[in-house]
């Protein structure tokens, strides 16, 4: 809509880690220990005496001490379960036991599916995982596979007659068809060589001259994951290359304004004042309801206002000239409005150190100075000087009292006009800069806001270096510990504007540097790389599939995953039961009863056994949600298409996240292709 | 484990048995039943037995490319799921399995490195048994251009890249033309002389009389013979004599058999030995060789020697002709 991003759910940052190694510890667990149960079912009851004479007795201890934890955590977990039922029973304590226990079970899992998988990894070689790597690099070149990618030259060279764009969305537009064309022809290779490649190999019986030398099978996973991940990587390197070319070519000025860069933002947090919710605006009907609106206020009442807390503003920040703060607000209008003209917001910038009850002494201080048409006497600036110590010393005088007015005076007569008596030039922005510092507040009074536009409103420095003053003077406004504020309000009743918190943000990143297009490109790189990660997810999956299953299958049923991956939210709507009408059961239900979804249902037999019967079928679907990838998490196409910087965080974390879905998968290859007999009957 | 391995003895298996089952794991054949047997060190041991007797399925299971259903079989001391035992052991399946989009110095480099060769090693290793195996003209060309001789070649030399203490053949003269064979027959020799143990698998008779010194032979997963050839074809009721410079003739066929009688025989058969087609084959193969633009001509065979010789009428050709019936071009 407008190069702001919009996230329907937020981004992972650092300190989610624990939570969710602890959710993904208790899922891959409870797998791990489901894989244990079945084998201890089946194939240790098929074990001979023989084989379960070669395992090694602390393995055996190890084993049934990690089974033993498992089952016992289970145990705890569905004794909490239950106790959740008993009327008397503290629930937290209940709660505390299910999330325990699930915990230990999850651990114990993984510990016995996991042991021998970190034994088995002991005996695995470089050397030999390196040779199948290459072999299956040149299986693939040498059987034309890359001949394919020859499709991506239409897109490069006809693309642009096909491509709809106004002027400043042209990056956005060319970015998106070139990640997409990549991403299906990348992704569609790599799924089909995994799929097939180990299958292949077993009905080739290629492999027979493999496993009868001193190799590992999992080396055999892990050469044929490596090599293909080798090919296409420096495919993916290869096409971004030529594509950053593309797109950079002729790049139309006002979609290099709009997006050829990449922006740092620093986000706030987001709360309304007076709306009667903090989390919610006003509504105004759109069905997407990720913005909330504002509009002007009553009479006689307090402002309806957006506020952007800004806990951790970095220190950096203050020594720069200023700051730029950019948004994108949507507008929903009741009547025309004035035309060619935008709806007046008024925006206020403050620190902790900025005392309300200052505001009036702001604007005096504001009108005084700025009347004074940019020279000042001697005695303006001593007069400047004065008031400042003497609002300084009004409560507890800070330490430094001298030698921050020595500092400002220093500024303030920087800029010596020859004359006599001497006069000083200070421009608009230095008033504005030092008031600023002085108050730790920045008013912009009318700002005209237009929709599908990126706008900006160059803050002062001097407010960030109000911020990292120790205050001794002011109260802090609101919240502890918030070091910047911005609060919008809006000044027409008929006007709505609508925002969310990503759609205002400070920039980090110096705006004045004139890298942009080469911060583009690295972060055009960056984006690759989150093409890079689905491209080992999915060669990951197909190959970790293909031990068990053919390569058809193998390719199907990773080819499902990674679409489901794209549908996660709604899969998770079910699993939850959040989305409207219930399960199936539910639905048949109301179906039958000609009942509207959103109405609860009578209470009754029938409905009390659809919905239990829909309780069931949720747990299955969030079983088969715990198999589905977070595909979309790693979809940086906006970023790159908006222009904003890739977080180096964000890139890392997605490692870490796709490095623990594999693992489970991997694990199940290990045992998959160890347990198998390569060969047929024949 | 309480099993204790002679010392030569190379591979051995105890009650060994493979049964195949379905998904649902119910039976669906016996292809090995409860075999026991031994490989010693330094001897050419045949496998024998008709299709789907479950001399493959021996093998296999000696490689770990099967599980046994019960008993166990030993490589080196080793059990056979074993991957470590692979060091020492070559293999060279029925149909040479390998990657056709290699050449034959790729696909010798690729089985070099899965054995941890040292790069000088594979590339020495690699040209010396492409040498051996005749292929040095053909080292660069993709292996689906090859036939099904070459593959065979081919796949030998993978098979010996890690200088295996045992080597495993899986049919190994099939597909390979009589001279082929003989080749891969006394390059199997050359094995056991340098102290290699062999097992071979074949229903080739001939090949595996040739040069195993014992076999064992299985019928329908069950082991029905087992121990030296020469003992196991040694009629012991029959006695085989064989002289030279002999006139074959009546009063020879007459003394014969009087003395036979005085010691309580019987004279069965007299007559000239015939060769093999093999050695036949490879003399006139020879002989072409040595003789350029020869060829055969029409009506210039040599009709019923072996009835002629039944008949006591000599060895003396007819027709005056060439024993072969192959007349030289003029």
């Amino acid at each position: 809509m407008f190069a702001v991003l919009t996230f329907d759910r937020d981004p992972m940052q650092i300190q989610d880690v624990p939570m969710g190694l602890l959710s993904w510890i208790q899922v891959a667990g409870g797998w791990a220990a489901a894989g244990v149960l079945i084998w201890l079912l089946t194939g240790y009851r098929r074990m001979r005496a023989e084989e379960k004479a070669h395992i090694s007795p602390w393995l055996k201890r190890a084993f049934v001490l990690s089974v033993v934890v498992s089952v016992l955590g289970y145990v705890a977990a569905g004794l909490g379960a239950l106790a959740t039922l008993l009327p008397k029973f503290p629930p937290a304590l209940a709660y505390y036991a299910i999330g325990f226990g699930f915990t230990a079970g999850g651990v114990g899992g993984l510990l016995a599916a996991g042991l021998p998988f970190a034994l088995g990894l002991a005996s695995v070689r470089f050397r030999r995982i390196w040779a199948l790597a290459k072999l299956s690099f040149k299986e693939a070149i040498r059987n034309r596979v890359l001949y394919g990618f020859s499709a991506m030259l239409l897109v490069l060279l006809f693309g642009s007659w096909f491509i709809p764009y106004k002027p400043e969305y042209q990056v956005r537009s060319y970015v998106g068809v070139v990640y997409w064309v990549m991403k299906i022809l990348l992704l569609v290779t790599a799924i089909i060589l995994a799929a097939f490649s180990i299958p292949t190999d077993i009905r080739r019986q290629t492999i027979h001259t493999i496993v009868t030398k001193p190799v590992e099978r999992f080396e055999i996973v892990l050469g044929r994951f490596f090599g293909f991940t080798a090919l296409m990587t420096l495919v993916l390197i290869l096409m971004t290359s030529v594509s950053v070319v593309y797109v950079l070519r002729g790049v139309d000025p006002e979609a290099a304004a709009e997006s050829l860069k990449a922006r740092e933002p620093l986000y706030g947090t987001l709360h309304f004042e007076n709306t009667g919710s903090a989390e919610r605006g006003t509504n105004v009907g759109r069905e997407w309801d990720y913005r909330s609106y504002i509009t002007a206020s009553a009479p006689n009442q307090e402002p309806q206002a957006a506020i952007w807390d800004f806990p951790n503003v970095p220190r950096s920040l203050a020594d720069r000239d200023s700051v730029r703060s950019e948004f994108g607000f949507d507008i929903y209008r009741t009547t025309k409005g004035f035309e060619n003209r935008g709806v007046s917001c008024k925006f206020e910038f403050q620190t902790a150190n900025f005392n309300p009850r200052d505001k009036d002494s702001y604007n005096t201080d504001r009108g005084r100075w700025m009347g004074k048409g940019n020279l000042f006497s001697q005695k303006d600036i001593d007069e400047w000087l004065e008031g400042y110590r003497t609002r300084l010393s009004s409560a507890s005088p800070p330490s430094n009292l001298n030698d921050r007015l020595e500092k400002k005076r220093a500024r303030l007569t920087a800029n010596k006009m020859s004359g006599d008596p001497p006069q000083y030039r200070l421009s608009e922005t230095d008033i504005d800069d030092e008031l600023a510092e002085e108050y730790g507040y920045f008013v912009l009074p009318a700002k005209d806001i237009t929709d599908y536009h990126t706008q900006y409103i160059d803050v002062p420095a001097g407010l960030f270096r109000n911020a990292f003053q120790v205050s001794s003077t002011a109260a802090r406004p609101g919240a502890s510990g918030v070091q910047a504020r911005v609060s919008v309000t809006q000044q027409s009743s008929t006007q709505y504007v609508g925002m969310a918190k990503y759609d205002l943000y400070l920039r980090l990143d110096d705006t004045k540097g004139g890298h942009e297009v080469a911060a583009f490109t690295a972060n055009f790189y960056k984006g690759a790389f989150g093409l890079w990660l689905r491209l080992c997810l999915v060669t990951g999956l197909a190959v970790a599939l293909s031990t068990y299953l053919s390569g058809v299958i193998s390719m199907l049923v990773a080819g499902i995953l990674y679409l489901g991956g794209g549908v996660i939210d709604y899969i998770q709507s079910i699993g939850l039961g959040t989305a409207p009408g219930g399960g199936p059961m539910e639905a048949l239900f109301r179906l039958a009863n000609r009942q509207v979804a959103l109405i609860p249902l009578d209470e009754g037999t029938a409905a009390t056994i659809a919905t239990t019967s829909d309780v069931i079928f949720r747990w299955f679907i969030r079983r088969v949600l715990d198999l589905i990838p977070d595909v979309d998490r790693y979809d940086l196409t906006t970023y790159v298409g908006e222009g904003f910087n890739i977080p180096l965080t964000h890139l890392l974390l997605d490692v870490g996240v796709l490095g623990l879905y594999l693992l489970p998968w991997f694990i199940a290859a290990y045992y998959l292709l160890k347990w198998r007999e390569i060969a047929g009957p024949t | 484990m309480g099993w204790r391995m002679q010392k030569d003895v190379i591979v051995e298996t105890r009650k060994l048995t493979k049964i195949y089952r379905d998904f649902w794991g119910r039976q669906k054949k016996t292809a090995l039943r409860a075999l026991n047997m031994e490989i010693r060190q330094g001897e050419i041991f045949g496998l024998l037995g008709p299709n789907g007797s479950g001399k493959t399925t021996t093998v296999k299971l000696l490689l770990g490319l099967l599980y046994p259903t019960d008993g166990e079989a030993f490589v080196f001391g080793r059990p056979a799921a074993d991957v470590v035992k692979n060091e020492r052991v070559g293999y060279l399946p029925e149909e040479s399995y390998l990657y056709r989009f290699l050449n034959a110095e790729e696909t010798l480099d690729f089985y070099g490195r899965l054995f941890n060769l040292p790069p000088s090693r594979r590339e020495t290793k690699a040209q010396e048994l492409i040498e051996i195996v005749g292929l040095k003209a053909d080292r660069k060309r993709p292996l689906r251009e090859y036939s099904k001789g070459m593959r065979q070649r081919i796949g030998l030399a993978q098979a010996l890249i890690n200088d295996p203490d045992l080597v495993i053949l899986d049919e190994p003269t099939s597909g390979l033309d009589p001279l082929g064979a003989r080749w891969m027959k006394d390059l199997i020799r050359d094995l056991k002389t340098r102290g290699k143990t062999i097992i071979m698998c074949s229903h080739r008779l001939e090949d595996v009389q040739d040069v195993c010194d014992r076999i064992a032979i299985l019928n329908e997963g069950e082991l029905q013979a087992y121990g030296e050839v020469q003992a196991l074809l040694q009629d012991h009721r029959r006695v085989e004599l064989r002289a030279s410079d002999l006139e074959l003739s009546e009063s020879l066929r007459h003394d014969l058999e009087e003395l036979l009688r005085k010691h309580g025989g019987k004279l069965d058969t007299i007559g000239h030995p015939t060769t093999t087609l093999e050695d036949y084959f490879l003399r006139i193969v020879e002989e072409s060789k040595a003789h350029p633009g020869r060829r055969f001509l029409p009506g210039k065979e040599p009709a019923g020697r072996t009835e002629k010789v039944m008949s006591g009428q000599g060895n003396a050709p007819a027709d005056g002709g060439s024993p072969t019936g192959l007349t030289e071009r003029r």
